[in-house]
């Protein structure tokens, strides 16, 4: 075993491009990544299969007549009444926004603070914090609507916002990941007579790009499909999100078992609307996490800090 | 798993580069060795993360049982959980006091066994 062999092997370690070597490894990989793809691809066909395939058994993977009469449909479910589809979405796609950029703001300030100053009972705070991690959402659940109530945000929209603010896991893997960051350069700038602000925008976050983007997947997820606003906080129609519209086709239409008297005409058609809306709620997490994804890959190609 | 994995993704992805390089030289042959020596030490904080996520969800997750049969309580309670029993007692019977305690267990329960995913998987330095 030469110095000059084990050269070689470093550059093997991590090829830049395709190897032969790697094969091995696709093996594995393609059937799995196959099967945990099944469960998307069932979503994508289901909400452009015609209404009799809907209801096939066994239940078929590909459908042989596509069709977007599910999303005509879905548009005309709200035709008849006062608020359209369309106004559910903006709702959802404004709180959704504001809620994941305040959750960075906050989320990062606050984990500078925990992970970068000193100061006493940083330990027990941080405690706190792991342990509001492990609440369940049943046991917050009356407790938060009497904060609501008391901050007078009923049946007002921030009310969808407020509450996700406080993110518990962010916090924690942000200031998890802020603590590999070097505090030599934190004081390196603070004696360049950095601000604080400036230390968070211009030095900590460029460098913590792995971990903002996870926080952003999951808030967004958090945000996007939560219902717990338009159930409790919000009485007006008009500012319900598109996650509980989707619940009312469900629950009008999802349960045939309940809804046996009805099967007359709207609670089957109600199937191919959900699987539609399904699709719906569904793609924004795709396409957020697959370009937040390879932008993870983009800062840790690019960060070089020694 | 969601968390945990996009936490780990993150660490794996941000370990140093030369450190493999380091360990070559510094004698190790394998990427099983790679794996041991350099990236799960590097990634630990992520892994604990990873870790205490799993732990919380494992108890939290009472849902699956609920929406399978579509009724809580579970037919003949055969899938009765804790999170779903704090929710029957507090949201279906009305019994606050006895879901809110319920409740409590419940997160000391996670509170205890997360500890120790902490003390296995800490930074020694």
């Amino acid at each position: 075993m030469t110095r000059n062999k084990k050269r070689i092997r470093i550059i093997g370690i991590n090829p830049r491009r395709f190897e032969r070597s790697q094969l091995k490894f696709y093996l594995y990989l393609i059937p799995l990544a196959i099967v945990t793809a099944l469960p998307l691809l069932f979503v994508f066909s289901n909400a452009f299969k015609p209404l009799d395939e809907l209801l096939v058994y066994p239940p078929k993977l590909f459908t042989t007549r596509p069709t977007l009469q599910n999303f005509i449909n879905l548009t005309a479910t709200s035709s008849n009444k006062a608020i359209p589809v369309t106004r559910y979405l903006f709702n959802s796609i404004l709180t959704t926004g504001s809620t994941v950029l305040l959750t960075l703001l906050i989320t990062v300030a606050t984990a500078y603070c925990l992970s970068k100053k000193k100061y006493r009972m940083k330990k027990f705070i941080f405690e706190i914090n792991s342990v509001a991690l492990m609440f369940i959402p049943v046991a917050v659940a009356i407790p938060r609507y009497f904060i609501i109530y008391k901050l007078g945000m009923i049946d007002n929209i921030l009310s969808s916002i407020v509450p996700l603010l406080a993110m518990p896991v962010g916090l924690f893997l942000i200031k998890q990941f802020m603590d590999q960051f070097p505090d030599d350069i934190v004081e390196a700038a603070q004696i360049d007579g950095a601000s604080n602000f400036m230390i968070i925008g211009k030095i900590v976050m460029p460098n913590i790009k792995p971990a903002l983007a996870t926080v952003a997947i999951l808030s967004f997820q958090t945000a996007w499909n939560s219902t717990e606003a338009s159930n409790y906080y919000l009485n007006n129609e008009a500012l319900k999100s598109f996650s509980f519209y989707m619940t009312t086709l469900t629950a009008s239409s999802g349960n045939a078992n309940a809804m046996v008297g009805q099967l007359s005409g709207n609670a089957i058609a109600g199937m191919g609307v959900q699987a539609a809306a399904t699709l719906i709620m569904f793609l924004p997490n795709l396409i957020l996490f697959i370009v937040l994804q390879s932008k993870v890959m983009n800062t840790m190609s690019h960060s070089g800090m020694k | 798993m969601g968390i945990g994995f996009l936490a780990m993704l993150a660490g794996i992805l941000d370990v140093n580069r030369d450190l493999y390089e380091a360990a070559y030289i510094d004698g190790i042959t394998n990427r099983f060795q790679e794996i041991i020596y350099v990236t799960i030490p590097a990634a630990k904080p992520q892994m604990l993360f990873g870790a205490v996520m799993a732990i919380v969800n494992a108890f939290q997750n009472g849902g699956i049982g609920v929406q399978l049969s579509g009724a809580n309580p579970t037919p003949g309670y055969a899938g009765q959980l804790l999170a779903t029993h704090a929710e029957e007692y507090a949201f279906i019977r009305y019994e606050m006091g006895y879901g809110a305690a319920v409740s409590v267990l419940l997160l000391l329960l996670v509170w205890v066994i997360s500890h120790y995913a902490k003390k296995l998987f800490a930074d020694k330095n």
